[in-house]
């Protein structure tokens, strides 16, 4: 490995023209502070042993990179690094943010992955400190965090109601806020992209002013005791993955062209009846949150009869008035995608108010329906009927082109879910349905296990 | 060329830029071609590029290589101005991306350059001010020197070491923190 790295400098050396020159010394400053930009930041800072020229270029880049340090056993990089610990990474970014000099910071990045310790009692009050140093005085333009301690890293959801007047891009992965807070970007006026993947989300409510793209992905955990409210009324596109917890209730979003909603197995929103496959209820302190045990879904025998409390599933929902929780920000949707398991109750009821959706969604074009990988049994047919689509008569968006329903296997639901789109005006041709299909999102793994704090 | 022309012809040429290298080779761009570069932007704006913008700093071999690189990305800025309103549809999405993936082909060719011109390209980037090619330019400076001992960059890029025995010990001291 090492030969070839230096074979190919050598020929690439050997190719120039005059080879014999410092090309990169000579660069002006502002040319090389832009190369220093692109490097992670303790590469940047060891160039200042180059030569007199690099002593103190590092200090004026406009951008902090900390990136992942691989462990070099098995090569990669030539030059061993240790990977990053709690006490290291901490010790470089308190050196870097008090010595680099008074430049703006552009971007900011601290991407380390794994900590390879566990002494992180102080890691999670200093990173605070770095991205509030970073958006407030340094006014950072771009913000991605993602450090794995022996926990997720805890912020504080009023970090970004500071000011930080140029920020546009957030990007949050393995951090945890806590209940009773809000995660409040009112101090960053130009927000527009904010991304959280593997994030704990706890907090009462989450609002920008600005936001247009919103991506809850990979496996976050909305496991709060009361559902988050998601406040962004400029919203343009939603990806939200809930894979454990409760579903954030969404408020009205105008503005919004495509969502995509996957509402997983094992989330606190499925219905648990079916889980236990009729052996009765889970109690709640086994299920850790509440209400599980308000949504009775009695299956006494096997039978197949179906009994339901919905004002109980009503409760469920957490939300005041008992209207529906997604549905009020995804109405003004033009492509919408649905996935869920059809026991998630949320979207039972809601495909009960799939109805309700539809009489909603003036503007809506597309609409993908995915329903799940695995055919117990489907309370969503037994609910439909008592339900009477002649008293409910109404005209979907007259825009609806297309609708596509994923499935497993064609059976009752789908059968169902087919009368009440016709008959609710879209025309049979209009209805794509894909059988044996497998989402590759439902089946295959263990959707808890990136859930869960790493020390539960 | 447009003398003879007709008024479309005309209205074309009106927005033609006529820059010229150090070596005093003329080149027609268009406007939209020109102003990738703030530092032509902010001359047309002050009315002074009749009779063309000398370039006193870049050779005819390395402003044809930015300008190939400017036309190239002006039409991609074309592209999305015209996409962005009333288009969002899955299929111009589509169009979009194919697109994107082109211009990244693109831009992988054009860095195939040896080093002596890729310094050339970055001064030429940073005189006229075109952020993405300084960009595209200085990454790939950066990319090779990532994860490498200074020793090593020493010997890539023959930087002399001007630094006595003593200054560069006090560096690495003062530098620790970076080196752990």
């Amino acid at each position: 490995m090492p030969r070839s790295w230096k074979d190919a400098d050598k020929a690439a050396a050997a190719s120039d023209v005059g080879g014999g020159a410092d090309r990169l010394s000579e660069l002006p400053d502002d040319a090389l502070y832009h190369v220093l930009s692109f490097l992670p930041s303790d590469d940047a800072v060891r160039t200042s042993v180059l030569a007199c020229r690099w002593r103190h270029l590092w200090k004026s880049t406009r951008s902090l990179r900390v990136t992942w340090r691989r462990d070099l056993a098995g090569g990669g990089r030539r030059w061993p690094l240790a990977p990053w610990t709690a006490s290291t990474l901490t010790n470089f970014m308190n050196h870097l943010l008090l010595l680099r000099g008074g430049a703006p910071l552009d971007r900011c990045e601290i991407l380390c992955g794994d900590l390879h310790d566990k002494q992180d009692k102080d890691l999670h009050k200093a990173a605070g400190l770095w991205i509030r140093h970073a958006l407030a005085v340094r006014h950072a333009r771009e913000l991605r965090v993602c450090i794995r301690g022996r926990r997720r890293l805890h912020l504080d959801g009023t970090l970004f109601a500071a000011s930080a007047p140029l920020l546009t891009t957030v990007e949050l992965a393995h951090a945890t806020f806590s209940a009773d807070s809000s995660i409040d970007f009112s101090g960053c006026p130009v927000l527009e992209e904010l991304t959280m993947s593997f994030c704990r989300i706890r907090a009462d409510r989450i609002y920008s002013p600005s936001l247009t793209r919103l991506s809850f992905d990979k496996y976050c955990n909305f496991g709060g005791e009361t559902r988050t409210r998601v406040s962004t009324p400029r919203l343009v596109s939603l990806r939200l993955t809930v894979c454990s917890g409760r579903a954030p209730v969404l408020d009205s979003m105008p503005d919004l062209v495509d969502a995509n909603v996957r509402i997983e197995d094992w989330c606190d929103d499925m219905c648990i009846h079916n889980v236990c496959n009729n052996s009765g209820l889970f109690s709640k302190k086994q299920w850790g949150h509440g209400s599980k045990e308000g949504c009775f879904c009695v299956d006494e025998d096997g039978s197949g009869m179906y009994v339901e409390d919905l004002t109980c599933c009503d409760s469920c929902y957490g939300t005041d008035d008992g209207s529906s929780v997604l549905l009020e920000g995804l109405s003004g949707a033009t492509d919408l995608e649905l996935i869920s398991d059809p026991r998630v109750f949320i979207f039972r009821k809601d495909c009960n108010a799939l109805v309700f959706f539809l009489q909603r969604s003036p503007v809506l074009e597309n609409l993908t329906l995915e329903l799940g990988h695995r055919e117990t049994r489907h309370p969503v047919v037994e609910t439909d009927k008592s339900y009477s689509p002649i008293e409910q008569l109404f005209v979907v968006s007259k825009q609806l082109m297309i609708v596509e329903i994923k499935c497993t296997e064609e059976n009752e639901i789908v059968k169902r879910l087919l009368i009440l789109l016709t008959t609710h005006g879209v025309h049979q041709e209009q209805i794509h349905i894909e059988h044996d299909f497998c989402s590759p999102y439902l089946s295959g793994y263990d959707s808890n296990s990136d859930c869960d704090d790493y020390d539960r | 060329m447009a003398s003879a022309g007709s008024g479309d012809e005309k209205a074309a040429a009106a927005a033609m830029i006529t820059l010229i290298s150090s070596d005093n080779e003329k080149f027609e761009v268009t406007e939209a071609t020109a102003t990738l570069s703030q530092t032509i932007r902010h001359m047309i704006e002050d009315g002074c590029t009749d009779g063309g913008v000398p370039l006193p700093n870049v050779t005819s071999k390395i402003l044809a290589r930015v300008i190939e690189y400017c036309k190239k990305h002006a039409t991609a800025a074309a592209g999305e101005e015209g996409s962005s309103s009333s288009f969002s549809d899955a299929a111009f999405l589509e169009v979009d991306r194919a697109f994107l993936e082109e211009l990244e082909e693109f831009d992988d060719a054009f860095l195939e350059v040896d080093r002596a011109t890729l310094f050339d390209l970055i001064l030429a980037a940073n005189y006229l001010d075109i952020k993405g090619l300084l960009n595209l330019t200085c990454q790939k400076v950066a990319d090779s020197v990532k994860g490498k001992t200074p020793e090593q960059i020493r010997e890539m890029y023959n930087i002399v070491n001007d630094l006595t025995p003593e200054e560069e010990a006090e560096i690495r001291r003062e530098t620790q923190w970076a080196f752990e």
